[in-house]
């Protein structure tokens, strides 16, 4: 993985969305670089997952913009392109990990089709290259090859976060959104993805979003931390800078009621 | 040693204090004033009593705690660089090509080898596997950890091996300049002798080191210079 001194490949200015009356987040400002891991962290409701979903083209945001480095246009506003070129993004370019899986499984096909449904939507038709990519995956994210053709109903909550990993990477996207994509694991499960997932990131150089509330994850995973609250970046900064000198109240008060990290 | 050594780090009127919110926001300072300068070649040793602040000054020049005021100018990729001033994704990137530091205690991802941990800093800056790999070997290999040890993670060491897995990971790399926070306060003398021919070889080579070293023999045998920090906070 290599870090340039580019362009970013995420611009995200002035981003504010209101549910109602309800501040969903509110004037955000980052960037993304090429292979830079960014975690979001904040307590439940603080506007997380509203700000994953405005960053990844799933929710049009009231005021600010979000724009993305394209391939040939270079930087450009995700809400003002055509619906079918932000959709075209979303298949290649962008890979997205729900939180809970059944919103990002298909849950009525088999392993294999939910792989390759990606390379079929981006016009690949050679079914046995489709097929040998998919197991491809299947045995990046260690899982048995067996599973290839069945369905996800019968797959365990880690199994299935392994899934839609393979299905969103097969495309070798440039940006990743996670949201709490551990969540719900038990513990040793949690770490074996969470290994996984740091291993293809940096091999791969994808740059990537993670939202999860656990500190020690990360730690360990992300370059940059954000903390919100209240829909509000209250502080961002270098992982280990904002872990072990946070600057705000409230991320001193979050960095010291938790273990060490 | 070069004799037309070129100055790499200068810190200028560097201040630090922490402000502890949630205990009724008092501002606890630990120093103020503070400016020096760092040669290639040169072992600059801090010295001061025990809570002077030799290991926050450390942390601030590698960006690990926060400093408003002053200036952390580092000579990075041919030219200066105010680390006081410059976003996380500068200090990322001088932190990966300039600026290597050894914290005092091991801090890695669970569930990998201590051989892939110390190939990564090199992987990570585009070498080859088969050349990373060999760089990792030699460096444990001249820290006298265990081949029986490389393929097992770092998790389950003792203590002294911790410290020489976490000096490897950063002495794999040839970083410019590099921190060092007591880097063989947990070793014996056979595992001290080793770390110190690691240093004095780097230092030798024209790397630029600011350390902490309470052992009074590893602190003669590497530093080539002093800096006092109570005596400094005393000057400003
Ligand atoms: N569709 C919606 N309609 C109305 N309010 C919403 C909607 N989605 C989220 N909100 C509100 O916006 C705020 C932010 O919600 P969000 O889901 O972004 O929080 P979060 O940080 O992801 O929390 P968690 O950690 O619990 O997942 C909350 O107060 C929530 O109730
Ligand atoms: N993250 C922090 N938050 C608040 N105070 C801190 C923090 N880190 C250090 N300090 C305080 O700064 C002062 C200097 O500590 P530091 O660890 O730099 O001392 P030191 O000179 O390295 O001491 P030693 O020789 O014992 O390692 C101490 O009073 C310490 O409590
Ligand atoms: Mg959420
Ligand atoms: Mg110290």
């Amino acid at each position: 993985m290599t870090m340039s001194l580019q362009n970013p490949l995420l611009k995200v200015e002035n981003l504010s969305h209101y549910y109602g009356d309800q501040i969903g987040c509110e004037n955000i400002n980052f960037d993304i670089y090429n292979g830079e891991v960014l975690g979001v962290v904040g307590e439940s409701g603080s506007g997380k997952t509203t700000l994953l979903k405005l960053i990844s083209g799933l929710l049009c945001p009231n005021a600010g913009s979000v724009a993305f480095d394209t391939r040939i246009e270079g930087l450009r506003d995700i809400y003002k392109m055509s619906e079918p070129e932000r959709r075209l993004l979303m298949r290649t370019d962008w890979g997205i990990v729900y939180q809970n899986p059944k919103d990002g499984l298909r849950m009525n096909v088999s392993a294999g089709a939910n792989i390759g449904e990606r390379l079929m939507a981006i016009g690949n038709r050679n079914y046995a290259n489709i097929r040998s990519d998919s197991s491809d995956w299947l045995e990046k994210v260690e899982m048995d090859l067996e599973r290839m053709d069945h369905f996800p109903e019968t797959f365990s909550g880690g199994m299935l976060q392994r899934l839609q990993i393979a299905r969103n990477l097969i495309t070798k996207p440039r940006l990743v959104f996670m949201d709490e994509p551990t969540s719900g694991l038990d513990v040793s499960v949690q770490a074996r993805l969470l290994d996984l997932v740091r291993g293809l990131v940096s091999k791969l150089g994808i740059a990537c979003v993670i939202v999860s509330h656990d500190l020690g994850v990360m730690r360990l995973l992300s370059h940059r931390l954000m903390v919100m609250k209240s829909g509000k970046v209250v502080e961002q900064g270098l992982t280990d800078q904002v872990l072990d000198d946070p600057q705000d109240p409230y991320t001193q008060l979050l960095v010291s009621s938790i273990l060490p990290v | 040693m070069k004799n037309t050594a070129i100055e790499v780090l200068a810190v200028k009127n560097l201040k630090k204090s922490f402000i502890l919110h949630n205990q009724n926001s008092i501002e606890l300072p630990v120093f103020d004033n503070i400016s020096f300068s760092l040669k290639e070649g040169e072992c600059l040793v801090l010295a001061g009593p025990s809570g002077t602040g030799k290991s926050t000054l450390l942390r601030s020049i590698y960006g690990n705690y926060l400093t408003h005021f002053g200036e952390i100018n580092i000579y990075h990729n041919q030219s200066w660089i105010n680390l006081v001033e410059a976003t996380p994704h500068s200090i990322l990137n001088v932190r990966r090509q300039t600026l290597g530091y050894v914290s005092q205690f091991l801090r890695v991802i669970p569930r990998i080898s201590t051989l892939d941990l110390v190939a990564e800093p090199l992987l990570e800056q585009g070498e080859t596997e088969v050349h990373s790999i060999n760089r990792a070997k030699d460096i444990l290999q001249k820290l006298a950890i265990p081949e029986t040890l490389w393929d097992l993670p770092p998790a389950t060491f003792s203590g002294g091996e911790q410290q020489r897995v976490n000096i490897a990971i950063t002495f794999v790399k040839e970083f410019p300049i590099l921190l060092l926070d007591e880097p063989t306060a947990s070793l014996d003398q056979k595992n001290k002798q080793a770390v110190i021919d690691l240093i004095i070889n780097a230092r030798d080579k024209g790397t630029a080191i600011i350390g902490i070293f309470h052992d009074e023999y590893v602190r003669n045998a590497v530093g080539t210079s002093i800096f006092d920090i109570e005596e400094a906070k005393h000057a400003a």
